[in-house]
Order: C-alpha cells, then sequence, then structure tokens
C-alpha cells in the first residue's frame, strides 16, 4: 500500500471535529426555534417561518455535512438543477390549483 | 507477473500499469473515479428528492384546501416523539461524518465506532415511530382500515391527512431501513479491511443517502407535527 503516490487522490478537503460539532449545534438550535416558534401564533408567517427554518438546516447539512461546499462545481450545478425541477413542480401544479377558481371548502382554504 | 501488490488482479494486466483492483478500467485514475462515484450518488439523490417532493406537492395541495382537518390531524401526532427523532436523525448525521473523517483519515477503528453509533441512531429513531405507529392503530387511526374519527374537522379529510402522514414517514422510515441494512453490510466491509484512505468512496457514498434521508426528515417534522401551532 505504501507504494502508492504519496498525495491523496481527491483535492478531498478534510473537516475539523470543531466544525461538524459547531453546525450539530447549530442544527439543534433551530430545531428547538422551531417548536418554540411553531407555538406562537403568527398565522400566515407560522409556515414560512417553519419553511425557512427548515430550508436553512437544509441548507448547512447540504453544505457541510454532504460536502457540497467542498464538491467540483460539477456537483454543485447538478444540486441546482434537481432544486429548479423541484421547484417547477410545486409552484406551477400550484398555479393550476390557485388559478382553477374552486370554491372554497368547508374545510376552510388557507393559502399555506 | 504480479509484482508488489497482493490486491491487483491478474487477468490482461501485462499491457498497462498495475493498479489495485478497486481502480476500474474505465477510470483514468481515482480521482476521477471517486469524482464520477460522487457525481451518480448525488444524481440518485435528484431522483429521490423528486420522488418524495411528489408527496410534498400532494401534501401541501391537500393542507391548503383542507387544513382545518389537518390541523387536527396534526394535534393528535406526538410532538416530543417528532422532535426526540429529529435530534436522533441530526445526531446520526453527525456521527456519520465522523465515520466519513474517519475513512478520509484511514482510522479503522474510528470507522467503525461511527459507523455502529449511526446505527445504533437509526434503529432508535425506527424504534419510536414503532411507538407512534402502534398509538395510531389503538387509536383507529390506520387510513382505510378501521380509521374512526370523532374530534374536530371532516373526518373523510383528516383521514387524508393520516393518509400522507403514514405515506411518508412510512416511507421515509422504508429508506431508513435499507440505510441500516446498508450500514451493516459497511462495517463488513470495513472489518475485512476494503477501504483505505484513497478508496473509501463506498462509505462517502452512503453518507451522502444518509444525510439526505435525514433531509427529507427536517422538512417532514414541521409539516406534519407542527400545523398550526398549540394543541387545544
Amino acid at each position: 500500500m505504501a507504494e502508492h503516490s504519496e498525495h491523496t487522490q481527491h483535492s478531498h478537503h478534510i473537516a475539523t471535529p470543531g466544525s461538524y460539532l459547531a453546525i450539530f449545534a447549530a442544527l439543534i438550535a433551530l430545531t428547538a426555534l422551531t417548536v418554540f416558534v411553531a407555538f406562537i401564533d403568527l398565522g400566515i408567517i407560522n409556515t414560512a417561518v417553519a419553511l425557512a427554518i427548515a430550508v436553512t438546516k437544509a441548507v448547512l447539512v447540504i453544505l457541510f455535512f454532504m460536502h457540497l461546499k467542498f464538491s467540483p462545481n460539477q456537483t454543485k450545478l447538478a444540486m441546482v438543477a434537481g432544486i429548479f425541477w423541484l421547484m417547477i413542480m410545486l409552484i406551477i401544479t400550484a398555479f393550476d390549483y390557485v388559478g382553477r377558481g374552486w370554491q372554497p371548502d368547508p374545510g376552510g382554504w388557507q393559502p399555506f | 507477473m504480479s509484482v508488489g501488490h497482493s490486491d491487483v488482479a491478474d487477468s490482461g494486466h501485462e499491457e498497462h500499469a498495475q493498479h489495485p483492483a478497486y481502480h476500474g478500467h474505465q477510470f483514468d485514475d481515482m480521482a476521477q473515479q471517486n469524482e464520477a462515484a460522487s457525481l451518480g450518488m448525488w444524481l440518485f439523490l435528484l431522483t429521490e428528492i423528486m420522488f418524495f417532493g411528489g408527496f410534498f406537492l400532494g401534501y401541501s395541495i391537500y393542507r391548503s384546501h383542507y387544513y382545518d382537518a389537518f390541523v387536527a390531524g396534526s394535534h393528535h401526532l406526538d410532538i416530543f416523539w417528532g422532535g426526540f427523532n429529529t435530534v436522533v436523525l441530526i445526531t446520526s448525521s453527525v456521527t456519520m461524518a465522523f465515520a466519513v473523517r474517519a475513512a478520509q483519515l484511514g482510522n479503522k477503528k474510528h470507522i467503525q465506532l461511527f459507523l455502529i453509533l449511526t446505527l445504533i441512531l437509526g434503529f432508535a429513531f425506527l424504534g419510536v415511530k414503532y411507538i407512534e405507529y402502534s398509538h395510531k392503530f389503538h387509536d383507529h387511526l390506520i387510513p382505510g382500515y378501521d380509521f374512526i374519527w370523532t374530534g374536530k374537522g371532516n373526518p373523510r379529510h383528516v383521514q387524508l391527512f393520516y393518509g400522507f402522514y403514514f405515506g411518508m414517514t412510512g416511507m421515509h422510515a422504508l429508506h431508513m431501513i435499507i440505510g441500516a441494512g446498508l450500514l451493516i453490510w459497511l462495517l463488513v466491509r470495513v472489518s475485512q479491511n476494503v477501504f483505505t484512505t484513497e478508496y473509501y468512496a463506498p462509505i462517502e457514498n452512503f453518507g451522502l443517502y444518509w444525510h439526505f434521508v435525514d433531509l427529507v426528515w427536517i422538512f417532514l417534522f414541521p409539516l406534519l407535527y407542527l400545523i398550526g401551532g398549540l394543541h387545544e
């Protein structure tokens, strides 16, 4: 095994334990925040805040735990493209339903 | 014939430079192979995003149409267990990240330690799901089986909520079970000294899969458990 070339075959960034633990702390804090804010009645804002916190947690996991920040640009582009595709599905389908002009359901209609 | 490395495949290697068995012929070097393997896993995860995305799409349409019923259904879920499971999964992502780091550094004992910790946390998550599901079963909340709802909201709409609850968390749990199986397989391979500081792509790419499963739960928890705030 020692005959292999000395340099590592990846231009791979090896994270420090401290950085992982810092991200861990942030994720736990954001989870606590999600639960806390859920119990405050902000009306329609509740959902927006919950999603914003979830997206922040997702970004932290993707960039640092999944190492996307230190990955080749091709990989980053693939991820961006995937999210773009997901957004097409969610947003344009939402347009479809909202644009139908159906009567509100007895169960109470909320935009989200 | 094969001098030096004991792990070099013999057949047809006289014509070109010898290389370890884990280096596929179609790749110029390990750097290219690792990049290709990683991109392959990322592309698979994108298909998984679209797969779960469909679930989230259906959920969002029906939540907007039957909001009161979804609130009523959500209030019956146990936020404690949902939050507990969220912390369990986040922790398992940390242990998995440390496992990959140990693989980068070639520390076999640490790889095994962190993979086992990840596995234990995965089982803890599944155990909690079992507790939650059995509560639902006793409360007659299995859609299409013996569903009975006497609380607020149209029972048919609440049953729809539970359809999404079981469908989404069940599909997520299936991914966890598959992940647990893969973790065991990885542990076996680590014990067989298959991985080196040059070749640990299976551990790294499994890590990507495991983090993705965590990501899905990060969205599932607030959207299923925390609708409509305070329980009455």
